[in-house]
């Protein structure tokens, strides 16, 4: 529940957008020195999903392309599996997937969470009502098991949306969102209200604007730090909640690289025998999830002025 | 206060309402029914007969809404109906099951909070040091790590390396408290890892945040001694939100017992969760799941309500 | 190996009852796996199939002398103590042998008694509570019952009352409460008659040449009428209602515990399966273990005996030279079938192309790492009635531009093949690589869809079908016209689950079906074992000609068996095929 924690270390006044974007990214650089690592190996990773198809060793969805459950090498640097394909390849195929659904999650979550979180501040009364109870009985569920049963209802129904996203991936993306976008949802609420009472507000609000123009040129543009810090947080959840989802069986299409799934059906027959199939989808899932948090962790303290200079 | 706590109180069934309603609806929208796969083989003549007289033996043939009312009706007095699959009682299975996973969450919890919590004080009164820059590194690991991957390779490693492996024949806890523990202990680790992690970064955060406020300046300015003030002003202070994120991480250790359990074989309730909802085995799933989430409710209730002892300034 | 075990059984010289009786021998069955929560490969200890074993046999085929087993006197010999433990994947869902026979074998093996037992590995039967099996004429099955036996409930004897009344059930049972015991596997017997009071005679509707190795299937097990007759609901799902070896001491969500039942009747040896004296072991314990790297983490660490389930010979290797453990290879037992939703393919050319799409040696190569045959329609495991590998290729041919000419040729209505499979690992790996072979043979999309076995079984029995392909495993093991009936019979499995059925709109659809019928009801009452080879083969070039209902895809070579070196007289020949053989009470555990 990273979420909670960017919600507790908010801060009480509005977050400024930084005056000179540069300077803010030199003091990142200079003074996060754990986030830059984080910033590396994010690049590093965003680099193997996209260059993956030159970076691979073989084609990860061939069968029978390499020789079966070899120990890590030269040509296999972490081994093969026993369909004949390399784990390395594999590896790097599943970043795809896992930044992919990973990025639309917390796109749509947090777009659509903010965008609720607007209209309920701005209706308030019982649109405000309703969202939070919704909001409050959608949270209620652990969310690893209400994207289970999500997946596993909505799994016949869900169209296919082609190239972008295959249908499995695309109601993944569906469930997970509906587990993060309440909690979002929550968060940007709470802030929504603290702005409207903000000075800043009630000086537009003299001045004749209309509340539609103040929520979108005043308060919208106040919560975009607090936005960013979610957003980096809620990332690295949505990974995990993937990648669990497709061990559990339910995720990716059958035979899709993925580090979730890698790590469970037939694999687990070899785990014993061949440890290196099992090992290298969960440290690149880790090191990616750390990454991600390394991040935020950083992004965190530059945009959260209070936190500054604690350290 | 009591106002407050009889406020959330009324809530709560509106809250189960709400949840039971959104799982049924979720459930009904999923084709296909586990009792059909109880037949063997019959002819296209029969499977038509074993179809029609399912659904009117377990009334699934009938409108949304009245099957909902049935279920919550009979629910509401105890009784979640039979399983789909095998016919036998729901109620008495979630019984046997819930203390199992009740278990392992309270122990996760007291690890969480074992680990947790000194490991955030230590961090937080040596900020800047190498100690709290490895205690953060070690944190952030913790919280990144996914619990299944954890549970596999403590599983596998140790059978490689010593022929030897965590896992044994489960026994209850009233049997057998000893053994009991030991088996339970080694899930319970594997998930409090990404717990303790978490609370030790809040705890660390939110002190730091008073460790540097006026009351505490006041506090060592009148000769307090540091142990004093960290503990009695600082910690205690911090103690909201290590509360709240321990209730939060609830769910996340009740999501977890889905892989857990399943990876370490214990018979609790989130391996009856994902293999019910996996078998559409509706009744059972939807029991298992609405007692999780009822679980998860009331310990966030309790959390509120907690609040208010430990920070006396809140009053509702 | 596999030549020489089953050319020493071949060969043997057989009486004419014989053959007719147990012609159906060995086999395969189980396709009632897809009928009844199938591909749960690693599920205990046997294939877990609705009927395991079957015998056959008769006294003419004892004449040779059955292989022997460890049991035969080691230095390290049989010693009283000890317990057997195991692993198996779920929770079973009752443990009425007449209704449930799936995840609870383990139990049923042990808690009741059986008439006989057919031994696969030496073609024999073994009498159990019956101590012997006549058969005055071609419709009468007479079991002259053991004495002495009692029921664990109340000690009172079993008599032939309680055979009666077991197995009159059966119809019953399917049509009320959902059995999961398919009519195929009591479908011949007409009446079961209690003649005195041990003595239980059985008529046969029409002459049925694998009866008697049907009847020696786990749902055959004899409870006890009274505790039957109290029963409100009609049937013992959760009462411990037999007269076995073993008594169940706990059963629950964490798994099954058995303890020896002391009154339990001494064996005098009745052949070298039985051990003299038996049972030695005092508890059976089975765990439920989901996870299958923690199952052979728990193997591994010596926590459990048997590890059921070896996916293929890459990992037998694993077990090989280690003296902790015995290792063997055996005859395979596995096959799998790939179903058309008949109604799509329609059109022949169309289900040609799908055959022709498929690259069999590719499969073999990869899947079963080299160690492969063809199958048909018989399976492998049947060498007697199966076709030669010859034949078999000569229709499974892998032409990628034929496929495609036929494919355009037929006009189907098909640009996207789901094809559908359950979670078993093997399962859902076969089922990509068909989806790949599709995608590149036929210039189609496809998608393997891989459901968890309820879901997957639903989804067969569904009369408009969401996939256009199935892939389903089941395990050799009974006999031939049960293998075919399963899989391919129109008026049973194949009818409700490939809408391969006379009740189709379709007229050649229905013209197909009927013929498969009518072919495999008459080799099935082929009395003669010529004649019934010859009709055999008729119904299966007939299934392999028109491809119809599905393709039988190529399986393993061998099976493999691995267990704890302490257990003894472990029957490793047979497990795989005869889940009663599978017997805690013919083991012990060295000292």
């Amino acid at each position: 529940m990273a979420e909670s924690e960017a919600a507790a270390a908010l801060s009480q006044q509005a977050l400024r957008p930084a005056a000179r974007p540069y300077a803010g990214v030199l003091r990142f650089l200079r003074q996060q020195r754990l986030g830059t690592i984080g910033a590396v190996l994010i690049i590093l990773m965003v680099i193997g999903a996209v260059a993956a198809p030159v970076l691979r060793t073989s084609d990860p969805e061939g069968f029978g392309v390499t020789p079966i459950l070899e120990s890590p090498s030269g040509s296999h640097f972490f081994g093969t599996n026993r369909e004949g394909r390399d784990v390395w390849s594999r590896v790097l195929y599943g970043g795809r997937v896992s930044l992919k659904i990973g990025l639309a999650t917390v796109i749509v979550a947090a777009l659509g969470g903010t965008a609720l979180a607007l209209i309920a501040g701005y209706l308030g009364g019982v649109v405000d009502f309703a969202f939070g109870r919704v909001a409050d009985v959608l949270i209620a569920f652990p969310s690893i098991l209400f994207a289970l049963t999500l997946h596993a209802s909505l799994r016949d129904q869900l169209p296919n949306l082609g190239q972008v996203l295959a249908a499995e991936e695309f109601l993944l993306v569906v469930a997970i969102c509906i587990v993060f976008t309440p909690v979002i949802f929550r968060i940007m609420r709470g802030n929504v209200l603290e702005q409207r009472a903000a000075i800043y507000v009630e000086s537009a609000r003299v001045i004749g604007a209309s509340e539609m123009r103040i929520m979108w040129r005043h308060i919208f543009p106040n919560l975009v730090g607090l936005l960013l810090i979610v957003m980096s947080t809620t990332l690295p959840a949505a990974i995990l909640t993937e990648s669990a989802l497709s061990f559990l069986g339910v995720g990716v299409e059958q035979g899709t690289p993925s580090w979730g799934a890698d790590l469970s059906g037939s694999n687990r027959t070899y785990f014993v025998r061949a440890p290196w199939i099992a090992i290298f989808p969960g440290l690149a899932l880790s090191v990616t999830v750390l990454a991600f948090n390394l991040f935020g962790d950083a992004l965190r303290d530059t945009l959260d002025p209070r936190l500054r200079g604690q350290r | 206060m009591q106002a407050y706590i009889a406020r959330r109180l009324i809530a709560v069934p509106f809250m189960l309402f709400g949840m039971s309603l959104l799982l049924f609806w979720l459930l009904f929208l999923r084709p296909g029914n586990a009792a059909l796969t109880g037949f063997g083989l019959v002819s296209p003549d029969q499977n038509k007969q074993a179809i029609a007289s399912l659904e009117e033996e377990f009334g699934l043939d009938r409108p949304f809404f009245v099957q909902y009312g049935d279920w919550a009706w009979n629910a509401i007095q105890g009784d979640f109906g039979i399983s789909l699959k095998n016919r036998r009682p729901v109620t008495p299975e979630i019984r046997s099951r819930l203390p199992v996973t009740a278990e392992l969450g309270l122990i996760t919890v007291l690890l969480t909070a074992l680990i947790g919590i000194p490991v955030g004080i230590i961090s937080a009164i040596r900020p800047g040091t190498f100690l709290d820059g490895f205690l953060r590194i070690v944190t952030i690991s913790g919280i990144s790590v996914p619990n299944f991957w954890v549970a596999t390779l403590v599983i596998t490693l140790p059978a490689i390396w010593w022929a030897w492996t965590p896992l044994w024949e489960y026994v209850r806890f009233e049997d057998d408290p000893l053994n009991n523990l030991k088996i339970i202990i080694w899930p319970a680790i594997t998930l409090a890892i990404a717990t303790a992690a978490y609370v030790a970064r809040i705890v660390r955060s939110s002190m730091l945040e008073t460790l540097y406020s006026d009351y505490v300046r006041t506090a060592r300015a009148k000769g307090l001694r540091e142990r004093a003030v960290v503990l009695r002003h600082v910690f205690r202070s911090s103690m909201i939100a290590v509360i709240t994120v321990i209730g939060i991480q609830l769910g996340a250790v009740l999501g977890g017992s889905v892989i857990a359990e399943q990876i370490f074989g214990i018979p609790g309730l989130g391996l009856l969760v994902f293999e019910s909802v996996v078998s559409i085995d509706y009744t059972v799933a939807l029991a298992a799941i609405m007692v999780f989430a009822f679980m998860f409710t009331l310990v966030n209730l309790a959390v509120d309500v907690l609040y208010t002892f430990v920070d006396p300034r809140i009053r509702y | 190996m596999r030549e020489s075990y089953w050319g020493r059984y071949w060969r043997r010289r057989r009486s004419r009852r014989s053959f007719l009786i147990g012609g159906a021998a060995l086999a395969a069955g189980s396709a009632g796996l897809v009928a009844v929560g199938c591909g749960d490969d690693d599920d205990d200890d046997a294939p877990s199939e609705p009927q395991e074993p079957a015998a056959e046999e008769t006294e003419a085929a004892a004449t040779e002398a059955p292989a022997a087993t460890e049991a035969a006197a080691p230095a390290d010999g049989p010693m009283p103590g000890g317990t057997f433990r195991q692993s198996k994947t779920q929770v079973d869902d009752g443990i009425d042998p007449g209704l449930k026979v799936i995840n609870n074998n383990e139990i049923l093996a042990r808690i009741y008694n059986h008439t006989h037992l057919y031994k696969v590995s030496t073609n024999e039967f073994l009498f159990d509570a019956a101590t012997a099996m006549e058969q005055p004429d071609n419709t009468t099955i007479v079991f002259p019952l053991r004495p002495g036996m009692t029921f664990h409930h109340d000690g009172s004897a079993v008599t032939a009352e309680d055979v009666s009344s077991t197995w009159s059930r059966f119809p019953a049972l399917l049509a009320d409460q959902g059995s999961q015991v398919n009519e195929a596997n009591w479908g011949f017997m007409d009446t079961i008659t209690a003649v005195d009071e041990s003595t239980a005679r059985v008529d046969l509707k029409a002459p049925a040449a694998s009866a008697p190795v049907l009847m020696a299937a786990t749902s055959y097990g004899i409870v006890s009428k009274a505790l039957l007759d109290q029963q409100a609901n009609g049937n013992v799902q959760e009462l411990d209602a037999g007269a076995g070896p073993y008594i169940i001491e706990q059963r629950d969500s964490a798994g099954v515990a058995l303890a020896r039942y002391p009154d339990y009747y001494a064996h005098e040896n009745p052949s070298t399966h039985f051990l003299e004296g038996a049972p030695y072991i005092d508890r059976h314990e089975t765990r439920i273990i989901v996870d299958r790297a923690a199952v052979k983490a728990a193997f591994f660490a010596g926590d459990i005996d048997y590890i059921p389930a070896i996916a293929d010979s890459i990992e037998f290797e694993e077990f090989t030279g280690d003296d902790r453990f015995v290792a063997k290879e055996v005859a395979s037992t596995e096959a799998r079938f790939l179903a058309y939703d008949n109604i799509k393919f329609v059109d022949k050319r169309a289900r040609q192309a799908v055959s022709y799409a498929i690259d069999y040696d590719a499969m073999i190569a990869t899947l079963y790492a080299g160690d492969g045959v063809y199958d048909g329609p018989v399976g492998q495991a049947l060498p007697g009635f199966a076709l030669d590998q010859e034949t078999l290729q000569s229709y499974r041919v892998f032409d990628p531009q034929k496929a495609r000419e036929l494919w355009e040729a037929s006009g189907i209505e098909v640009d996207h093949i789901r094809i559908e499979s359950s979670i078993d690992p093997r399962g859902s790996t076969m089922a990509e690589f068909l989806a790949r072979q599709m995608e590149e043979n036929l210039g189609v999309t496809a998608e393997p869809l891989i459901h968890d076995v309820t879901t997957y079984v639903a989804r067969a029995r569904e009369p408009i079908k969401q996939w256009e392909l199935f892939v389903v495993p089941y395990n050799a093991s009974t006999t031939p016209e049960i293998y075919n009936m399963t899989m391919m019979n129109p008026d049973a499995f194949a009818g409700v689950s490939w809408s391969f059925g006379t009740d189709q709109p379709d007229a050649s659809l229905v013209a197909n079906a009927q013929k498969l019928i009518d072919l495999t009801a008459a080799q099935a009452q082929e009395v003669d074992p010529d004649l019934r080879l010859q009709k055999m083969e008729e119904m299966q070039l007939f299934a392999l000609e028109e491809l119809v209902p599905g393709i039988n895809l190529p399986v393993p070579g061998h099976s493999w068996v691995v267990y704890n070196s302490r257990v003894g007289s472990f029957p490793e020949d047979d497990v795989l095929l005869g889940g009663l053989l599978n017997r805690t009470h013919d083991m012990y555990i060295k000292g």
